[in-house]
């Protein structure tokens, strides 16, 4: 009997997932509610660390501005004239990369403090990133935000579906296939979905199919119901 | 037959049993941490970052109540005080499990949504 098999049958006995190469960050308390806290306690999930400071409604901006900086963010129709800022890229890839399974590599937050990303790696080597993207206090939801990212052969352009969860804030992940550590990557202010929103149906169709989750696909299938018929067709396409 | 109070205490003791093993992973992911920032020569963190006195000590409070009701839901059926423990255990490991499977139904890679819980 090998020690791989040892080692995810005692895996799936505990229900402790994977095996972890390194320690963990520990456990955040700053910016989350004594019930939020409480709850994960009780049923044995760590909480993710959010910076210090942040409450459980606000959090610090630490993405740096791009100009011209967004003020507090109105929901912006349409998506070519979509607001950008910058997102910190990982000064040290390596090292931060080399932690263990899962672990958030880079975290950041809108100017206004209301969209939050966690980037995530998803293999040892670091080459398969996840984005999560939490939008709390944006009520004129579906909204679409797009983030685009440098990698080999060019720039690549994905939107992240919001949309109404029954519990939490509005909340997506998805993958970011060819992600390159984070050099000159940004995101939009969350963008309303309408029936004119006339995003390329090439990337509509890729960015549902980067959708990781049920929760974003919903997402998705919430978008479909109001964008025009050619993007319609292309949602039904990436998500079949 | 175990007498209620009797059951209960040790359900209490089961359900205390849990929140120790608890405390001990928080402790042990402590020990680990600090061991990898000496090797790293980075700073090593403090217990605060692993223990969180005020939520743990409401969760203890919690499973020790679970191991109560445990014990004295099923007080007939317990003979001994071995299995009066091991039901009061039992209580909150089976909440945390179904917690946790959840958290993770809600969304595949536990984001944050799905373990914040009730803000």
């Amino acid at each position: 009997m090998s020690a791989s098999f040892l080692r995810r049958y005692w895996s799936s006995l505990t229900d402790s997932g994977p095996p972890r190469d390194a320690s963990p960050a520990g456990r955040g308390r700053h910016g989350y509610t004594f019930g939020q806290r409480y709850w994960a306690s009780l049923i044995g999930v760590d909480l993710p660390i959010r910076p210090e400071g942040a409450t459980a409604r606000d959090v610090r901006a630490v993405a740096a501005p791009r100009s011209p900086r967004p003020a507090r963010t109105e929901p912006a129709t349409g998506h070519p004239a979509a607001r950008w800022f910058s997102l910190p890229a990982l000064t040290e890839p390596a090292g931060l990369l080399a932690a263990d399974d899962e672990s958030v590599a880079a975290e950041a937050a809108s100017p206004d403090g209301r969209t939050e990303f966690f980037l995530r790696r998803r293999d040892a080597a670091g080459a398969d990133h996840t984005l999560e993207v939490v939008l709390r206090d944006f009520d004129e939801l579906p909204a679409v935000i797009s983030v685009r990212y440098r990698q080999a052969g060019g720039e690549r352009e994905l939107l992240v579906p919001m949309a109404r969860q029954d519990i939490g804030p509005a909340t997506a992940q998805i993958a970011l296939p060819g992600f390159d550590g984070g050099t000159g990557w940004e995101a939009s202010v969350p963008m309303v979905v309408d029936g004119t929103a006339a995003w390329e149906p090439a990337t509509v169709a890729t960015s549902a199919g980067a959708a990781l989750n049920e929760a974003t696909r919903d997402a998705w299938r919430q978008v479909r119901d109001l964008v025009s018929d050619d993007l319609r067709r292309a949602i039904d396409g990436a998500l079949r | 037959m175990l007498s209620w109070s009797v059951a209960m205490g040790y359900g209490a003791i089961g359900g205390l049993i849990v929140e120790a093993v608890a405390l001990w992973n928080h402790l042990s992911a402590w020990r680990d941490a600090r061991h990898t920032a000496g090797t790293k020569r980075k700073r090593r963190p403090r217990i605060g970052e692993f223990i969180d006195p005020a939520a743990d000590t409401a969760v203890a409070l919690t499973r020790a109540a679970l191991g109560c009701a445990a014990g004295a839901l099923l007080h007939s059926q317990i003979t001994g005080s071995y299995a009066a423990v091991a039901v009061g255990a039992a209580a909150p490991a089976l909440l945390t499990t179904f917690g946790k499977a959840a958290a993770q139904r809600s969304g595949k890679d536990g984001g944050p949504q799905n373990v914040e819980g009730p803000e």
